[in-house]
């Protein structure tokens, strides 16, 4: 008797709360699959779409929505795309968590159910060698070649570089890239001062000026901010940036070089020595913290966060910080980590229909447009080789301090490195390099062994 | 008898500190988070122990202006209720015989039962995208809920076999010989008294479901079938630098379960705490 | 009279084989659907090189050869002992105090277990979390409240060892109250009438728990000793969530291996690591059954 109340209470607790949830503000309780959203949004346009009545829907699953900082600048952009081509296309987009969007695309793929756009490998969790091994083994992405002959002057902007390494077996597999975005490293004036530029500095030039300023590290997650560093120390060893660019396609397994134990030496030292207190442990929170907050002079990070020194993010701003001290420089040696060598931004599904294509390159080719492409960079950073600016668009980015100075930093001697999230296997980017760390940094492993310890990790992930 | 009472004192204090260090670490840690998700950065990294200063209902705001979160707590609702009420009635059914009946099969069964507990969700993952999409269920939340009858199996088995087991076969036999059918001793008789781990299977499958994330963040899409487990991962990864935000989101992600849990557990723990099944 | 009895079970016993397998059929059905490929799949693949996509490649027994070679795999194997004693042991012991303590019935009781139980309410991952913060050594409050008697005191517990280990541990260690839930149900199950008796035959507190109480909550305790157990060797989130098997290989165990096979597309490797845990499941579940005779009713 007692079960069949229990029960009972449960249910009619489930109604108050169903009620109580669709009686304020109006959340449908909607249970079938259709995105009420879609339907929501959908509603203004109804008229202009039954108008003509063909108007294609695109659904996009991405990361790039929600708080992702990449979404700050791809929703507005799809919003423009929709407004210019309102009618006939419409992109909608589904919002993925970063970190499951790789396993749905692969479980989509498995369902020969694939989205139209897909993010492209090495961005969203998107694995290379899968790419490899699923997709272009079994012809399941569209060779790009007719669009770039479809909208030439989209095509005309691709960095060579991108170009090349989209193409397979004469197709082109991945809408190449048109930005690089450089990685470079900001520096908290109010502490730190170097006495030239340091990207006129030497290595051990820059690394003996530091005196007490601290790195904002991290060892936790995949310990960004410090195997940035180590890419710039790589590029400064003799053969350093030609171990990080030629194997940005087939990987690198054995890190027992020493080249490699060399540069690890000296990450090694600047972990032991100029590491701001919190790095052991610290994920990119943690750094970003530490920096913001006057405990780390130093952090290595790209151009996308450069909006964290204005203004308007002052609330995560304590201790005495003020972004308008924060001065960003590319890496001692004239080193900036960029990779041409990629696989650009998205790629369209060969399974998907005719329709479906379409509207897929009309969206590409609308983020290649010279507008968007400067309003991108005006908000993320990077520079487009083969755009022309304008005029505008020179003077709207000199307003943007940090973003100029990083800009102007890089000259035509600069070298473009890798990153080691681009030449390392997966497993042993993501995770293995940063548990390593803490045990460099105790000094329970020297630099040989750490490389040798790394080594092992790529075998067995080859295995 | 002095050293009696001693002891009796002893075992008194003894019992208190148990419950006491029982309730410290068991709501401590979330107090300190809806604490700090009133601070802001600063005092978060500084201070993790003062009471806020002024409090900041900003993140909250923030978060609510921008999320449905009356929606995602629905979704969560219905797919847990629902498919722990269908996984109960079922796994019941299969515990009740497996615990009271010999018939051929029987271990083999109980075995194959228990072993699902062992499969890793990563390798069932596969079959179970392919079974949702052929269903036509994909991006919906009964989708989910079908996917989460099936996770309760071994761990309703383990407890369920027990509590029927430890009703007395002699008021089957009884209510055999008034001529009781089979099904009426199960759901007059057995049903009833075995309340106490029904309550128990139904809670942590409940749990489980509500939850839940790698099955909802695979078979689902849109944010009009999210579920709060999905909608905390979104704030965690974007949230990381932003403390207070990220313990507002916990706490908004945390508190409905805790409210839920608060509401029921009057009648939850009445009914697993009745005595009278031998009565 | 007597004779009738025997014919009486024999005739129910056919009748009942129908309503036997009637009931048996939707779990059936649950379990064939949803485990019975996995199952095939995990087992059979586990013998072949696989991307997850392509048709696999038989290898025989490469993937468990080079499993055991791993380091890796030997820290998981290691950890999952420790674990799992520490399991059995102060866990699930900790829980059966709890239990017992609420037995009693002292002033609080209630609130206590309703509270014990919130920490279940929350995902495992919010929970990781929550504790990933509270021994961070900036802001966390394990840290700073021993900084008040040893100002010097800095320690990141999830990233230095040995205190990875510790601190993975104490992530779940006193959050026993599902064993204090399955005992207690199984104490308030006890006739009220077997402890007048043994309260007549002037039996003490420590006598009732000894022959009386615990004797018949063994079923329960053996349950909750394989749950906690197969639930450490499935031990996920806990470690994905804060320490990601480091430092070095310090807090591994098999489904963070799993995982990471997954990311590096070894789907065969990953499923032999899936067909050792499902092995260590089955002896853990044959141990306990046989240790605390689980199949035998209690009273």
């Amino acid at each position: 008797m007692r079960l069949t109340k229990l029960l009972k209470s449960g249910l009619a607790l489930g109604l108050c709360f169903g009620l109580a949830a669709c009686s304020g503000g109006g959340a449908s309780s909607n249970t079938s699959g259709d995105s009420s959203k879609a339907a929501e949004s959908g509603n203004s346009q109804e008229t202009k779409a039954e108008s003509d009545g063909k108007e294609i829907e695109l659904k996009i699953p991405t990361y790039l929505a929600g708080e992702n900082v990449g979404a700050t600048f791809f929703l507005p952009q799809v919003e423009r795309f929709n407004e210019k081509y309102a009618g006939k296309y419409k992109v909608v987009v589904e919002e993925v968590v970063q970190d499951s969007y790789a396993e749905k695309i692969k479980q989509l793929a498995g369902q020969n159910k694939l989205p139209t756009l897909v993010h492209s490998p090495g961005s969203g969790g998107i694995d290379t060698q899968w790419f490899k091994q699923v997709i272009l083994d079994n012809d399941m992405a569209y060779d790009l070649t007719e669009f770039a002959k479809e909208y030439p002057d989209v095509s005309a902007s691709w960095i060579e570089g991108s170009k090349e390494f989209c193409t397979v077996d004469g197709k082109i597999i991945c809408n190449p890239l048109i930005v690089l975005r450089p990685i470079g490293l900001y520096y908290n004036e109010s502490l730190y001062k170097p006495e030239k530029d340091i990207r006129d500095m030497s290595m051990d030039e820059f690394i003996s000026g530091l005196g007490d300023n601290k790195f904002a590290f991290m060892t936790s997650e995949n310990a960004w901010t410090s195997s940035l560093m180590l890419a710039a120390l790589i590029a400064n060893e003799e053969g350093g940036v030609d171990l990080l660019n030629n194997n940005t396609s087939e990987k690198l397994w054995d890190y027992n070089t020493p080249v490699m134990v060399s540069a690890v030496g000296k990450l090694q030292k600047l972990l032991q020595n100029n590491a701001s207190s919190n790095t052991v442990g610290a994920a990119y929170a943690d750094a970003a913290n530490a920096f913001m907050s006057n405990n780390a002079a130093l952090i290595c990070n790209g151009s996308w966060m450069a909006s964290e020194f204005n203004e308007d993010a002052k609330d995560k701003w304590s201790n005495g910080f003020d972004g308008k001290d924060v001065k960003t420089t590319i890496y001692p040696g004239n080193v900036a980590l960029a990779n041409p060598k990629a696989y650009g931004d998205f790629w369209i599904s060969n399974a998907a229909s005719d329709e479906q294509k379409e509207a897929a390159k009309a969206f590409l080719a609308f983020r290649g447009s010279k507008e968007e492409i400067e309003a991108y960079i005006l908000a993320e950073g990077g520079n487009a080789p083969n755009i022309e600016y304008s005029d505008d668009f020179l003077n709207k980015l000199k307003e943007n301090n940090i973003l100029y100075q990083l800009d102007q930093s890089m000259n035509k001697d600069t070298k473009f490195v890798a990153t080691l999230g681009d030449i390392l296997p997966a497993s042993v980017a993501d995770t293995e390099f940063g548990k390593l760390l803490p045990k460099l940094i105790d000094n329970s492993l020297t630099p040989e062994q750490f490389c040798a310890e790394l080594t092992k990790k790529a075998q067995e992930a080859k295995q | 008898m002095n050293f009696k009472n001693s002891g009796k004192i002893l075992s008194k204090v003894f019992t208190y500190i148990l419950l006491l260090f029982t309730v410290i670490i068991s709501i401590f840690p979330i107090i300190w988070v809806v604490m700090s998700a009133f601070k802001d950065n600063a005092m978060i990294l500084s201070d993790p122990f003062s009471l806020p200063k002024q409090i900041s209902f900003e993140p909250f705001v923030y978060i609510f202006s921008k999320y449905d979160f009356a929606r995602y707590f629905v979704n969560s609702f219905l797919i847990s209720v629902s498919s722990t009420l269908v996984a109960l009635i079922i796994f019941a059914m299969g515990s009740y015989v497996l615990a009271k009946y010999d018939f051929p099969g029987k271990n083999l069964v109980f075995i194959l039962y228990t072993v699902t507990l062992l499969v890793p969700a990563q390798s069932k993952a596969q079959p179970i995208f392919s079974l949702i999409m052929k269903l036509g269920l994909y991006d919906n939340i009964w989708g989910v809920a079908l996917v989460y009858i099936s996770m309760g199996l071994a761990i309703s088995t383990f407890i369920l076999k027990p509590a029927f087991m430890a009703v007395p076969k002699s008021l089957d036999e009884a209510a055999v010989i008034e001529g009781a059918n089979f099904f009426t001793v199960f759901w007059k008789i057995n049903l009833p008294l075995a309340k106490g781990g029904l309550a128990t299977a139904g809670i942590l499958m409940f749990l489980g479901n509500w939850n839940e994330y790698f099955y909802a963040s695979i078979l689902t899409s849109s944010d009009a079938t999210r579920t709060l487990p999905l909608a905390l991962q979104f704030f965690t990864e974007a949230f990381s630098y932003n403390y207070p935000r990220l313990f507002a989101a916990l706490t908004v992600v945390i508190l409905p379960g805790i409210v839920l849990y608060i509401l029921a557990q009057e009648q939850v723990q009445a009914s697993v705490a009745s005595s009278g099944i031998k009565g | 009279m007597s004779s009738k009895r025997k014919i009486a079970p024999s005739k129910l016993e056919r009748k009942n084989y129908k309503w036997i397998y009637l009931f048996l059929l939707p779990s059936f059905i649950v379990f064939v659907t949803f485990y019975i490929q996995p199952i095939f799949t995990v087992f059979y693949t586990s013998f072949t090189k696989w991307d997850g996509f392509n048709k696999p490649k038989f290898i025989g027994f490469t993937n468990y050869i080079n499993m055991f070679g791993n380091t890796a795999f030997r820290y998981s194997l290691k950890n999952l002992l420790l674990w799992s004693i520490i399991a059995a042991v102060f866990h699930v012991g900790f829980g059966v105090l709890v239990a017992f303590a609420i037995f009693k019935k002292p002033y609080g009781w209630k609130f206590t277990r309703a509270v014990f139980m919130i920490p279940n309410v929350i995902s495992a991952a919010a929970w990781a979390m929550i504790y990933r913060f509270m021994f961070h050594d900036d802001m966390g409050m394990i840290n700073n409240l021993i900084r008040k008697f040893n100002p010097d005191f800095h320690i990141q517990w999830f990233y230095q060892s040995p205190f990875a280990f510790i601190a993975v541990t104490l992530t779940w260690l006193f959050y026993a109250v599902i064993v204090t839930l399955i005992v207690l149900n199984d104490l308030f199950a006890i006739p009220s009438d077997l402890f007048e008796a043994a309260r007549v035959d002037g039996a003490s507190d420590f006598q009732l728990i000894k022959y009386i109480q615990l004797p018949l909550c063994r079923n329960a305790i053996g349950t909750s000793i394989i749950a906690s157990i197969t639930a450490r060797v499935a031990m996920y989130e806990q470690i994905a969530l804060t320490t990601a098997g480091g430092p070095g290989d310090d807090t591994m165990n098999l489904p963070v291996i799993l995982v990471k096979s997954i990311m590096d597309l070894k789907y065969g490797y990953a499923n032999a690591n899936g067909v050792i845990m499902f092995i260590l499941g089955l002896f853990i579940l044959w141990l306990i059954n046989k240790l605390f005779k689980m199949n035998e009713s209690v009273y």
